[in-house]
């Protein structure tokens, strides 16, 4: 039993679930959508084809008057200039041609097309969709003169659906993901947890402690159990007497409750925070450009500055920040992070100014660096032996979670509503993490330790190889991701003529595949690779994607942006692992960690906004490729060294 | 059992929304589209309309003296049978010629809508009307065409697609429910079994109670759980043998 209770927070679970949901759910999509476009096409055909019976009239009479005019059809010059501007205003036209009564063309105007996807699976005709085709007499004196042929285009629905269908296939893998979420948290309410609970209790009393009781919840057998067990501590409560000398015995101290924190529940209230801020990943820079603006300040500056004071606010914030968790509890400050971050994105969606929209951007920052590093705490506190790697993997998979989904709505939800709606849509999520928060982080003050814990005396690891660490994994990776994904992509995305959507796409892969890599990178780092290798090769994979694709068109930026998001998946976990285990010795590391994380991505975004004129993305995107294997280099140097130095003098204290 | 119908539950609801999310979608297109080509088409027809009118214009007569305007105007209104009524605008909106029903609405959003910038669209309960400004090289538009019709079809093509869509939904998320029942059911047969496990093991420690036996003496087997009530049960026991004054709690 006790190994499967720790399966409750095993990846395992969570994969096997996300991959049945997202097979029978891409299934379903896919077959869905050619019963869409079947019903769409049928849907609009009527309107189609009168459109086509309009551009006939229109084209015939223009034809009649000039025929009638004495003019024979066969000497009409210009006809085709006059079609082909005929064609550019109705975008489902695919041929007119003008033919005389005995067959010849006179002139025909064709556009060129590539097969339409039903006709490529030839299951187009069977379908009943084929494009319409018209024939007009030509009429001069009641003398059938010519024929007006116009054929329209079978691609024009399927244009029109393909739009849907990738926003559709997005906001499927976003549902995918929130309802893994939720369906793991309600198996983990009403069967994990209270199973853990009266697992812990039964023990604490077969050793003779009746001190405690535990809320009884989940499903009814285990309810059962718990008031049973419950039972046996307050009937022994009651029957005991305290005997002091001198005085009337009095009833034993009542059995306290006893709360049991897990990782589930600051799962899900992450995911919805971090979402709700997230929701303008893919176009706050574009926005941000777009404000009003000082004159003196350029734009290239303005896009950059809300993700600039972002950075600023999280670097000052994270060493005060762990301190207030750690005096108020992380539920409290979770709760009380959530209100001002939904006014302040409610603000965002008000305010014209680019100094309005920054001045909101910061106070989100405040928000979510008070409300990731309460979950972080408490998440960290949770972990036993050898889990660390796991328990870094889940929160990076919330935060992540949480900016895929949020980005990805917001991208699709500004396409089709506007910017200022979506950031109210982020208002409320906001809130309503908040309230997820508030129910479900237990305070975690009275929580008994998980067995197993090390306990905090150890011996602070060499500040030698933390300090590689961080200048040389830690700088280079939110660098990266500061410069290449929050700045350049979206404005060279939009440079290259795509829309949110279009740009909420690729930013999205970045998160995808941070969320599909991240389980791999604990894996990778639990087994014999080690944290230390993991973070290596990530970095290369990083490094090598920068260089070798570079940002020359959308799909080469989208390769960019995959390669890079592969990478710093593989480092992100296993480093915030490493920070926390050398911090075991020496607390104030891990605020320095924190710092150093976003004060140098700040400096490399007000560094390259200042100097980039949008053309050199290439140059910049080599330049980080250089920065991050020099920092591999340096880390591994120091690493090695570290390691040799400790294996000569036999001491296996810390595990690099 | 009651850990999968849970979780079978929420798979299923999330597939359900995502269904769901892709009929919204392409109800939400289709409504953009019907609408874009309907304007296109109207703005099309007007131009038409229009040209006479034009053509007159640029030898400088003012629109009012256009004497069989209201010819052209039904010719352009016998082309659908969707357009109810087509009327020439003067510039401040007063009505110089019409044809088709009498629509008083349509007469009075036309003198309140402002053309003079370009054209204006509105969509409203299964009508639509679109005003056309013509001419107007200097100085501002000189008159303006206005269409109205009767969407009333467009909307019923709108619902019909949509009933449809949803039928369709239905049935893909009826095969796709089994679908994740059936998967989930294999894919989770180890946890599935632990916890009919952990109800056994309650079983068994109940049926010892009731029994008058102490429990974990008689039959044997049972797994963890059933061996920690087992302890806590006797826990407890022994400390109401010990008596009150020792206390429960230590």
């Amino acid at each position: 039993m006790a190994g499967d209770l720790d399966r409750l927070d095993a990846p395992q679970v969570r994969a096997r679930m996300t991959t049945v949901l997202t097979v029978v759910t891409a299934l379903s999509v896919f077959l869905f959508s050619f019963v869409t476009l079947v019903s769409l096409d049928r849907a609009v055909a009527p309107e189609l084809e009168q459109r086509t019976r309009l551009i006939g009239a229109v084209v015939r009479d223009k034809l009649q008057d000039t025929i009638a005019a004495g003019i024979p059809i066969r000497a009409l010059a210009g006809l085709e200039s006059y079609l082909g501007a005929t064609m550019d205003e109705f975008s489902e036209i695919r041929r007119i041609s003008v033919v005389t009564a005995r067959g010849e063309t006179v002139a025909e105007v064709e556009r060129p097309e590539t097969r339409a996807l039903l006709d490529s699976i030839e299951i187009g005709r069977r379908l009943g969709i084929s494009g319409a085709e018209l024939q007009m007499p030509i009429l001069v004196s009641n003398e059938l003169v010519g024929q007006i042929q116009i054929v329209s285009s079978v691609q024009f629905v399927e244009a029109r659906m393909r739009s849907v269908l990738i926003d559709a296939s997005m906001l499927a893998l976003v549902t995918i993901l929130i309802g893994v979420e939720l369906t793991l948290v309600v198996a983990s309410g009403s069967i994990w947890q209270p199973l853990r609970a009266i697992v812990t209790l039964g023990r604490q009393q077969a050793r003779g402690s009746f001190a405690h009781t535990v809320a009884p919840t989940g499903l009814s057998t285990i309810r059962l159990v718990a008031r049973r067990l419950n039972d046996q501590a307050l009937h022994l409560a009651e029957r005991a007497l305290v005997a002091t000398p001198g005085s009337a015995p009095e009833p034993a101290p009542q059995p306290t409750r006893m709360a049991m924190p897990g990782l589930a529940d600051m799962r899900l209230a992450l995911f919805a925070f971090v979402a709700a801020t997230e929701v303008t990943a893919s176009f706050l820079p574009v926005y941000a450009r777009g404000a009003a603006r000082p004159d003196w300040l350029e734009p290239g500056l303005a896009a950059a500055a809300p993700s600039a004071l972002y950075l600023a606010v999280l670097a000052i914030l994270a060493p005060l920040a762990g301190r207030i968790v750690a005096r108020l509890g992380p539920r409290t400050v979770f709760a009380a992070a959530s209100v001002p971050a939904a006014f302040a994105l409610a603000g965002m969606a008000a305010t014209e100014s680019l100094a309005g929209v920054i001045a909101c951007r910061g106070a989100i920052a405040v928000c979510y660096g008070f409300a990731t590093i309460a979950c972080q705490d408490y998440a960290l506190a949770l972990r036993g032996d050898g889990e660390g790697a796991r328990v870094s993997a889940v929160i990076m998979a919330m935060v992540f979670g949480g900016t895929f989904c949020g980005a990805n709505i917001g991208g699709i939800f500004a396409d089709r509503y506007g910017y200022d709606a979506t950031m109210m849509l982020g208002a409320a999520l906001a809130a309503l993490a908040g309230l997820i928060g508030w129910r479900g982080l237990a305070a975690s003050g009275d929580a008994s330790p998980r067995p197993g814990r090390p306990t905090p005396v150890a011996t602070p690891s060499r500040p030698v190889v933390f300090y590689a660490f961080l200048f040389g994994i830690v700088g280079p990776m939110n660098l990266v991701t500061a410069i290449c994904i929050w700045y350049l992509a979206p404005l060279r995305l939009a440079a290259l003529g795509a829309s949110p959507a279009e740009i909420a796409r690729v930013v999205m892969l970045f998160y995808l595949f941070q969320l599909v890599f991240g389980p791999v990178a604990a894996r990778l780092a639990g087994s014999r690779f080690g944290l230390t290798l993991t973070m290596v090769a990530g970095g290369a994979v990083a490094a090598t994607s920068l260089a070798a694709f570079g940002s020359q068109t959308y799909w080469l930026m989208t390769g960019t942006v995959a390669g890079v998001g592969a990478g710093l998946a593989l480092m992100r976990g296993p480093a915030l692992e490493f920070a926390a285990r050398h911090a075991a010795g020496a607390p104030g590391r891990l605020a320095v960690y924190r710092v150093v994380e976003r004060s140098v991505a700040l400096v490399g975004l007000t560094a390259t906004a200042s100097v980039i004129g949008g053309e050199d993305a290439d140059r910049i995107l080599e330049f980080l490729s250089l920065l991050v294997f020099l920092g591999l280099l340096i880390f591994s140097a120091a690493a090695a060294i570290t390691r040799k130095a400790r294996g000569d003098s036999g001491n296996d204290g810390m595990a690099a | 059992m009651a850990v999968f119908w849970r979780i079978w539950a929420t798979a299923s609801a999330t597939l359900a929304i995502t269904v769901l999310i892709l009929v919204a979608l392409t109800m939400l297109q289709f409504r953009n589209v019907q609408r874009t080509l309907l304007a296109e088409r109207v703005a099309v027809l007007a131009q038409n309309t229009a040209e006479p009118f034009v053509s007159a214009m640029t030898i400088g007569m003012p629109l009012s003296s256009v004497r069989n305007s209201k010819a052209l105007l039904e010719r352009a209104r016998q082309t659908d049978d969707a357009i109810t009524s087509i009327h020439l605008l003067a510039p401040g909106g007063r009505v110089l010629s019409q044809a088709g029903e009498e629509e008083a609405e349509v007469a009075g959003f036309a003198a309140r809508a402002d053309w003079s910038a370009g054209a204006v669209d509105r969509f409203e309960g299964g009508r639509f009307v679109s005003i056309t400004p013509i001419g107007g090289a200097a100085g501002g538009p000189q008159g303006a065409i206005v269409v109205s019709l009767d969407a009333s079809d467009s909307v019923n093509r709108a619902w019909a697609m949509g009933a449809e869509l949803a039928a369709a939904g239905v049935g893909f998320l009826a095969v796709g429910s089994l679908a994740i029942g059936l998967a989930l059911r294999r894919a989770f047969a180890s946890e599935i079994a632990a916890f009919n496990a952990v109800e056994q093991d309650v079983e068994r420690f109940e049926r010892d109670v009731w029994r008058g036996e102490t429990p974990g003496s008689g039959s044997g087997g049972g797994g963890e759980l059933h061996r920690v009530l087992t302890g806590a049960h006797a826990s407890y026991r022994a400390a109401l043998l010990r008596g009150p004054a020792a206390g429960g709690a230590d």
